[in-house]
Parts: C-alpha cells; sequence; structure tokens
C-alpha cells in the first residue's frame, strides 16, 4: 500500500515514516504542505494519506477537499493540534476518515491507522454510500455524527474535562454529546495545585498586581 | 491602575495544553509555576510563535533552552539521527514550532473555531528581550519538566480587554 504524510513538522513527518517504512506501506512519500500535497496526491495516488490541518500554502482542510475531488478512494487520517470538536465535524463532512489529535503516542497512531485500513470499503460501496449521502440528507446528516461522535470521543480521552451532556435533539442520533461549553475545566489535569481558583462563571477573571 | 485584569479561564487552559503535551509526549509530568504578567518577553535560545486572530488577538510563545529540546530529540525522537549540526539545528527548530502549535491548538478546544491560529514562526535569539505584539501585555506561564525550565507567554487581546 502507499503512503502519503503531509506536515509541515519533518519531525511529524519523520516520526511517522519510520514507524510504517516497510512495514504496512510499501511507498511512503511526503509533503510539508497543502498545496504540495495536493500536486503529490494527484501523481502518487496513495492509499492512506495522514493529513495536518495547520500548514502553510494551503491548510489541511482545503487539501483534503482537493484531493478527494480528485479522487475520493483514498483514506484520510487528520492529525492534528486543532482538538475542537468544530474542527473534527468538518474535516470528517469533508470526507476524513478518521481523525486523532496531537499530541499523539505511537500507538495511537498505529491504532488510528490499524482501524483505518481494516475499514477500507470496496469501491462498491463507497460509491453506494455518495448516492445514499446525495438522496437522502437526513442520513448522510446521521452518519456524519456518528462519524463525529467516534472521533469526539477519541478527542475526549485524551481531554480531561468534565463536559456537560445537553439533551440531544430529537434528530441525532443516540450518544450524541454536545460540545462543551468554556468553562467547565476542572482542576484535575494539573500535576501540582495551582495558584488560580476554579471559575465560578464564565467570562471570568481575576485581578493579579 | 497597575492592575490588569487576567482570564482564569485562559490560564487554566493553557497550564492544561502545556501539561498535556509534555504527558502525552514523556509520560513525565510537567510542574507549572505561578503565571505572572509580562509586557516583554526574554527569549531563551528557541522561541515558537504563534499569531492569533479571530475572536482574540495577538499571540502565543513558547521558549525554549537548548538543552530542554536536545533532551526531547535524544530520548523521545531517538531514530531521528542527523549527521550533520546544520540539519539538527533545523530539527530543534522544528520541534519547538511543533510543541507551541500542538499547545496553541489544543487550546481551541475550549476557546471554540473562533480562535484562529497561524503556522509557528520560530525564533534563535537566546537572552534578547522583546515588547510583545501589538503591546499587549503577556501572562507567562513558569513550566518545569524533567528538571528542564521552559516559559510559555499568552498575549491575547480579549474583548472585556477591549472594553476597558
Amino acid at each position: 500500500m502507499k503512503l502519503l504524510i503531509v506536515d509541515d513538522s519533518a519531525l511529524v513527518r519523520r516520526s511517522i515514516e519510520n514507524v510504517y517504512r516497510g512495514a504496512k506501506f510499501t511507498d511512503i512519500r511526503t509533503a510539508s504542505d497543502g498545496l504540495l500535497a495536493v500536486t503529490l496526491y494527484k501523481e502518487f495516488a496513495p492509499d492512506v494519506v495522514t493529513l495536518d490541518i495547520t500548514m502553510p500554502y494551503m491548510d489541511g482542510l482545503a487539501a483534503l477537499s482537493e484531493m478527494l475531488e480528485f479522487n475520493n478512494q483514498s483514506q484520510i487520517l487528520i492529525i492534528s493540534a486543532l482538538a475542537d470538536h468544530h474542527t473534527a465535524i468538518e474535516a470528517l463532512k469533508r470526507g476524513a476518515t478518521q481523525f486523532i489529535c496531537k499530541p499523539f503516542t505511537d500507538e495511537d497512531l498505529k491504532e488510528a491507522l490499524e482501524d483505518l485500513i481494516l475499514s477500507r470499503p470496496s469501491s462498491d460501496n463507497q460509491t453506494q454510500d455518495k448516492e445514499q449521502n446525495g438522496t437522502n440528507e437526513r442520513s448522510a446528516n446521521k452518519q456524519l455524527l456518528e462519524k463525529t461522535r467516534i472521533a469526539s470521543s477519541k478527542v475526549k480521552e485524551k481531554m480531561t474535562t468534565s463536559h456537560t451532556v445537553h439533551p440531544a435533539p430529537e434528530d441525532y442520533p443516540s450518544g450524541y454529546v454536545a460540545p462543551p461549553s468554556i468553562g467547565q475545566v476542572n482542576g484535575t489535569p494539573m500535576s501540582q495545585p495551582q495558584p488560580i481558583h476554579p471559575p465560578k462563571g464564565h467570562p471570568s477573571s481575576s485581578i493579579i498586581s | 491602575m497597575n492592575e490588569r485584569r487576567i482570564d482564569e479561564d485562559m490560564v487554566r487552559y493553557f497550564i492544561w495544553a502545556v501539561a498535556n503535551y509534555f504527558s502525552i509526549t514523556t509520560s513525565i509530568d510537567s510542574e507549572a509555576g505561578t503565571p505572572y504578567l509580562v509586557d516583554k518577553l526574554q527569549y531563551l535560545d528557541y522561541t515558537g510563535v504563534i499569531g492569533v486572530s479571530g475572536n482574540q488577538k495577538g499571540a502565543v510563545y513558547v521558549t525554549l533552552d537548548t538543552d530542554l529540546v536536545e533532551y526531547l530529540l535524544d530520548v523521545y525522537y531517538p531514530n531521528l539521527k542527523y549527521a550533520n549540526e546544520a540539519d539538527r539545528e533545523i530539527i530543534r527548530a522544528d520541534l519547538t514550532g511543533e510543541i507551541t502549535n500542538t499547545i496553541a491548538g489544543n487550546v481551541r478546544n475550549f476557546l471554540g473555531e473562533g480562535f484562529l491560529i497561524s503556522v509557528p514562526v520560530v525564533f534563535r535569539s537566546p537572552g534578547e528581550t522583546m515588547h510583545l505584539q501589538r503591546g499587549i501585555p503577556g501572562i507567562a506561564f513558569p513550566i518545569s519538566w524533567n528538571n528542564f525550565n521552559c516559559v510559555l507567554v499568552v498575549a491575547l487581546e480579549t474583548s472585556s480587554q477591549e472594553d476597558n
């Protein structure tokens, strides 16, 4: 299989490449920005792409759209530090297969790529999915939200915050978790007692000299 | 008149993001000292800067000593051996930018999609002092990790500050 690694950090590109060279992927290429990635994608036709979002010249979301518009057979794994639900939703909406957050461990990456490889649909299924999405907007929206729920759960595992779960609107599939509200972070991830007291409301502020 | 307002939530988000970075990347927890206000930044050896736009404006800086960067590269990226110092220098800057980007990006989970961040820019000018961008005062977070020190500076202009 062919892998295209897209990230503006050479460190990240080399880390991913070192883990996978000669294993799952026999042919690996890299790109340092979205523009180069799209050009490379068109000639390389990778089976799998790992794609950063914040990059120079063209960001990952724009590159994602251009890539899949050209050829939608590749599986795209977004690897980004942008750890908000809106970004995850937008990436999945544009056709990304999975989304993991930086920082990540080798195990996180392996797990995500394994899932992605195992879940590769046949081209027939992809065509059927697209037809269904085109003719049944409600169904497509549910699929999107389900994907988002899975991605969001991965985000939540990393974000040790206390989320408020709002009642799900009727149209949403069960398990939908609303994005966290600002001001609901608990203090548990702190490695030592912090001098700042928990906020009593949002927006909250205190005065220090 | 010297009193300045500081958003407690903002402090907590960034402290969490730093702790999250070191915890996941190295499995060694970092410790955050008491944050304080600054209007000038004293650079350490490598400084990553992320421009912020959208609902908030300003920049996020992470400044690190060479020892810390080298240690991270040697221990946590052992496969990344570089033959010459020029390559090594590039990868030190790269790591600094990646740390800054990851911390700023993770905070977006709390601040939402209106918190827009640029790609990182990395400076190599140890010991120099620079006034923060657009004169926006910053919150400095002294961070210690594995007996190394670094400083995170968050200089953001919020709507409440503009109102003042």
